[in-house]
């Protein structure tokens, strides 16, 4: 696969902004700081990180929305970071861009929004009306064509905006925080669409968001942002199963549940005699084979709490099972699981090491597919 | 008792040259007030075209202009009005100094009903590959229509006002004749019926405003 779009050592300055007179002169902001990135064509990419990490900088350096301060933007090899604007309008008239407040032109009509940038971009008239109305097929908002934003909900809203993105076949989609203002059931809508433009398009999509649940149901790849760099990049499976630094964790740990709390597993060790044990779930080790572990070894297990997810198509999680049996044959057990995955002994006194699972499926009773949480 | 036989023709030639006064200074101050708003929120640090020389100047030259008393500015502008118009007295005469404030208040008003309105929707057209100025004209003053409007009539109402003042130059128009004809003369009843021709023209105008502002907003 090919980088569709490359930065190397970009970053961006914010020179200080006149409002504090104290005298003393603020640092100006790094939003963006020595950012060294490739985006592979045909791909769907997370940018994640909390709210300041400088995701939203970056995708606007990818339109040349802004320009770096140092480093270079490639965009289908091109060059951007020095394009004069009337070159740049070009390259943003081939990327689209959607928005989380969906940004849609208020005194126009759905059909207006959509024929926005057919007109930009010098469409002939008769040939601006079958494309639109395609478009809005597509998306599956045909019937609102002459209805005015002020009249549709946000999944609705964010339709015409993704469809308006898409209305000059970009190759690229940028999505700055595009569901955030979304209920969770348009937000699935919402990104199964981003997925079906990435499938049948072969659009290539970079999803800016601060929810790891996004980046679980379509990302390919992450990239993790903190203070405007970028700490942590890989496979979304990868970046899930074995999370390297604090905030990676701290972030999946938001969309992979399954860790009990401390309280948790106060609770936990009051109803469950036996030994408590927290088990990481993976393509490593998969439930039938934590099962068949325990089993050869003669200890007896039922999972008390936890969850488990995929992740493209691989399973992800950890579960909390109550083992009985002789303690030498719990600590071999475990010994052969710690092998291939994490192992966590629960014991009520203890000081919680994982951050808090909120949403975990508490009292499971039956292991294997134990679905997760909405 | 009011002779309003003879006073009728020469109420009717106020109200003509009252409306005369507000329909010119509305067209040429309409015009200059949005050229200079729009010019005042694009150069505006951050905005399309920011230009922080441009911006300082025009916002400089309209707070220096707007808290002038407009008596004193029909006044302190009479060469520049003899010199454009060729004449210091009269209704033609009163238009530019009317014309200049009005056009210096619009343009404030322009720029604040711009600046309030969602820079989203300019960064949006930005994305789509739109050129700086087409966006200034297709988005950011069609997406502040209904604001303006009502901006717009705000003025108009305040035009209608400041015409009075036409007067102290022989400008004519209703203002003057109420003056002349009523305060002067002791006759409340021709102030009584000027002021309520005033009202009517003031209430047509808001209820025009508001009307199209609603058909506006309602979409």
């Amino acid at each position: 696969m090919s980088a569709i779009v490359s930065l190397r050592g970009v970053s961006k300055v914010f020179p200080v902004q006149g409002g504090k007179r104290t005298g003393q002169r603020t640092e100006p902001v790094r939003a963006v700081d020595h950012v060294t990135l490739d985006i592979d064509e045909g791909t769907v990419v997370g940018i994640v990180g909390y709210s300041g990490a400088g995701k939203s900088t970056l995708v606007r350096l990818l339109n040349g929305l802004e320009r770096p301060t140092e480093g270079q933007v490639f965009v289908k090899g091109q060059d951007i970071s020095s394009l004069p604007e009337s070159q740049l309008r070009k390259v943003r008239a081939g990327t689209g861009m959607i928005f989380q407040q969906f940004n849609l032109l208020k005194s126009r009509t759905v059909f207006g929004n959509v024929a926005y940038p057919l007109k930009v971009a010098g469409w002939p008239k008769d040939r601006i009306k079958p494309r639109v109305d395609e478009l809005l097929e597509f998306v599956g908002i045909a019937d609102k064509a002459g209805s005015y934003p002020r009249r549709l909900s946000g999944g609705q809203q964010q339709r015409v905006g993704i469809a308006r993105a898409l209305a000059n076949a970009p190759d690229i989609l940028l999505a700055d925080e595009a569901t955030s203002a979304l209920d969770p059931e348009t937000t699935r809508d919402v990104l199964r669409l981003l997925r079906r433009i990435n499938k049948e398009l072969g659009t290539t999509v970079v999803v800016i968001t601060h929810e790891m649940h996004v980046v679980r149901e379509i990302c390919d790849t992450v990239v993790m942002m903190e203070s405007g760099r970028v700490v942590e990049a890989g496979p979304t499976y990868t970046v899930f199963a074995d999370p390297q630094s604090g905030s990676t964790q701290r972030f999946v740990s938001t969309a992979v549940h399954g860790t009990p709390e401390p309280e948790t597993v106060s609770r936990l060790s009051a109803a469950h005699p036996g030994q408590l044990v927290s088990i990481g779930i993976s393509e490593a080790a998969p439930t039938p084979l934590v099962s068949a572990t325990f089993e050869r070894h003669g200890v007896g297990s039922s999972v008390v709490f936890g969850g488990v997810t995929e992740i493209q198509n691989k399973i992800l999680g950890t579960l909390t099972y109550e083992l009985t049996g002789s303690d030498h044959a719990i600590d071999a057990a475990l010994a052969d699981l710690g092998e291939v995955t994490a192992v966590e002994r629960q014991t009520a006194a203890v000081e919680r090491q994982t951050p808090p699972a909120d949403g975990a499926v508490p009292h499971l009773p039956v292991p294997a597919n134990a679905g997760e949480q909405p | 008792m009011t002779d309003w036989t003879t006073l009728l023709p020469v109420l009717g030639e106020s109200f003509q040259q009252t409306i005369y006064m507000v329909v010119i200074t509305v067209l040429l101050s309409g015009v200059a007030g949005l050229a200079l708003g729009v010019t005042l929120y694009a150069t505006r640090p951050g905005n399309l075209f920011a230009n922080k020389a441009v911006f300082s100047f025009l916002n400089f030259l309209v707070n220096i202009i707007r808290p002038i008393p407009f008596i004193i500015f029909i006044t302190a502008i009479a060469p520049l009005t003899l010199i454009v118009m060729g004449t210091t007295i009269g209704t033609t005469a009163a238009i530019l100094p009317m014309a200049l404030m009005a056009g210096v208040v619009i343009g404030r008003v322009v720029e604040q009903n711009l600046v309030a309105s969602d820079p989203g929707v300019v960064e949006a057209a930005r994305a789509m590959g739109d050129n700086r100025l087409h966006i200034l004209w297709a988005v950011v003053i069609p997406e502040s229509l209904a604001p303006l409007i009502l901006g717009y009539t705000f003025m108009i109402i305040a035009i209608v006002d400041v015409s009075a003042m036409a007067g102290y130059i022989g400008g004519g128009g209703l203002g003057n004749f109420a003056i002349m004809y009523g305060y002067q003369q002791f006759n409340w009843e021709v102030t009584l019926v000027t002021v309520l021709i005033i009202i009517v023209m003031v209430q047509a105008a808001q209820l025009l405003g508001n009307f199209l502002a609603q058909r506006i907003l309602r979409r």
